[in-house]
């Protein structure tokens, strides 16, 4: 199967809508699914990265006008993400493309299971040198997965530097946008960005967020996170059996 | 920060138009694809890299030695990664 920005736009738009429907960006979802598209990994993190930095600034902005974001926490916090973001995509281009698909496949299942029960507390510790480590971590994962990372930055925000979750959505959502912004810029300058591709998912993960944050008031949240998870762990296994050779993408 | 959400709603809007004309262009195999479709990807760059230097401006009237030292970190890293690749 051949990537056209057309597919590309469908994907994008799967996915966010898929994402945002339960409060995500939607990087987990649009990841696997690019891939599957035949997309080479550090193309479709870049084209990733793009979209989540446009849903970023489209979802920030409203955020800020409502006076939601701690610019202040957030700027604190994302001088330690960027370092991560930088390195963690700067690392994408030293290790072997299958190593990278596993350790997407494992962050999916573990994205999967945190989503299978939010009700859990924070597992991070109540040390916040840890809370900059961990943002960190949240980078690298970004820059090198091709995701957000808000589902790591979520709970720094909340356990470490005491904000609000409503705060710490809005504030994590404008974080994300200069996390991802620096994994852009570094795959741009190493050649990996494709700029219709990444204009098709800046289109598609743009309409996608508009059609799930709607779905999400109707639908019943426990059952959808319940679904959602499942869709990440098949999209894990599908990509754990096709680097292991029991399945192949026409 | 009411300048930073004028600032991405706007960005925001240019960069769909933007992306929209870049991939109808691509569509009918039109040269201005990668043009309008380079132009939406700096105009959402625009954004992030913009609205930590009006943070870092509106925390030094504030005094906030702290977070315009962070922005300034931010900033300075992103700058140092594109010199760095030319």
């Amino acid at each position: 199967m051949l990537a056209s920005p057309l597919l590309v736009l469908a994907v994008t738009f799967v996915g966010a809508a898929l994402g945002s429907s339960i409060g995500l960006g939607g990087g987990f979802f649009i990841m696997p699914m690019l891939l599957f598209l035949n997309l080479p990994f550090r193309v479709a993190v870049a084209v990733s990265l793009a979209s989540i930095v446009a849903n970023s600034v489209a979802s920030s902005s409203v955020y800020s006008e409502k006076g939601l974001v701690d610019f202040r926490t957030g700027m604190l916090v994302e001088s330690t993400t960027v370092v991560g973001a930088l390195l963690g995509a700067h690392a994408s281009y030293v290790i072997a493309e299958p190593v990278l698909k596993d350790v997407l496949a494992i962050v999916l299942i573990a994205v999967a299971i945190r989503m299978a029960a939010p009700g859990r507390r924070s597992i991070m510790p109540a040390w916040r040198p840890a809370g900059y480590m961990g943002s960190v971590v949240a980078g690298a994962v970004s820059g090198m997965l091709g995701v957000g990372g808000g589902i790591l930055k979520v709970p720094i925000l909340v356990g470490l530097f005491k904000l609000p979750l409503r705060r710490a959505i809005a504030t994590s959502s404008y974080m994300i946008g200069i996390t991802a912004s620096a994994g852009v810029l570094v795959y741009m300058v190493h050649g990996s960005l494709d700029v219709v591709l990444a204009a098709s998912g800046i289109i598609g993960a743009s309409l996608g967020a508009r059609l799930g944050s709607r779905t999400s008031l109707r639908a019943k949240e426990k059952a959808l996170r319940l679904l959602l998870a499942a869709v990440l762990v098949i999209f894990a296994l599908v990509m754990v059996l096709e680097e292991i050779g029991l399945m192949t993408w026409i | 920060m009411k300048s930073y959400s004028r600032l991405g709603m706007w960005a925001y809007r240019a960069a769909i138009a933007s992306s929209i004309i870049g991939v109808v262009a691509y569509s009918i195999g039109s040269r201005a694809a990668s043009v309008a479709a380079m132009a939406a990807i700096l105009l959402v760059l625009a954004v992030p890299i913009l609205g930590t230097f009006l943070v870092a401006i509106a925390s030094w009237r504030k005094s906030d030695i702290l977070t315009v030292a962070s922005a300034v970190a931010v900033l300075t890293m992103l700058t140092l990664e594109i010199l760095l690749s030319l």
